[in-house]
């Protein structure tokens, strides 16, 4: 089975991580996810790519440490956190959050506190080929 | 000062936006005793970029009077914008 935080240039699938996911536990009754994919547009402008720069061991690192911090905020039983840092195209993945819980509130609670985090803390940087040049992208909220 | 005795400098590292306007990804530092963060963010040239953020042997930090020594190594990083 893969590690269940990663950082990658491979795409993932879904429906694996899911699987693996729900593997950990038979006390898992839910799943929540989040996919973060490329849109199209940006503040305007036509996006016809968006390539990525981590810190490279720093950034698994972040995301290793939101992971525990995550299962020890939560009432949740598993986590799987995979982030891309290749160049993607419209439409193509970034990332993905899976959290799996006895109950759907701990599930939606965690999964939405891990995206909120990873933006502030993990160590990664998008930066997006528009009709009007490139330009890095401004954290959003 | 720069120099390019591994034993006894400092590596700093930068990226995105701040990487492509210093035209460079790292530099050393000659370490010396009681220099700071905020020290090596001078020498790097960084002063000037708001805000930024930085880590110290790839833990992120805020002191920026935290002490530095030879072997370690400082990131000086624009905001995060991953996921």
């Amino acid at each position: 089975m893969s590690a269940s935080v990663r950082v990658q240039d491979d795409d993932f699938s879904i429906e694996d991580e899911v699987l693996a996911l729900r593997q950990c536990s038979p006390r898992i009754g839910g799943v929540t996810s989040f996919l973060g994919c490329a849109r199209d547009f940006s503040e305007g402008r036509a996006v016809s790519s968006i390539t990525f720069e981590q810190y490279a061991g720093m950034a698994e690192q972040a995301l290793v440490a939101l992971h525990d911090e995550a299962l020890a905020r939560f009432d949740i039983i598993a986590v799987r956190i995979i982030h891309r840092v290749t160049e993607v195209h419209p439409g193509e993945q970034i990332v993905l959050i899976v959290v799996g819980a006895e109950h759907r509130a701990a599930a939606f609670d965690g999964c939405r506190w891990i995206i909120d985090t990873l933006k502030k803390r993990v160590p990664i940087w998008k930066k997006e080929q528009t009709s009007q040049g490139e330009s890095w992208v401004s954290p959003h909220p | 000062m720069q120099t390019r005795n591994d034993s006894a400098v400092i590596t700093v590292l930068f990226f995105g936006v701040i990487a492509e306007r210093l035209q460079q990804r790292t530099i050393k530092i000659a370490a010396r005793p009681g220099l700071t963060v905020a020290d090596v963010v001078c020498e790097a040239g960084c002063a000037g970029f708001h805000p930024l953020l930085v880590a110290h042997n790839q833990c992120q930090i805020s002191d920026m009077n935290r002490v530095v020594g030879a072997g370690d190594e400082v990131a000086i990083m624009p905001p995060f914008s991953g996921g």
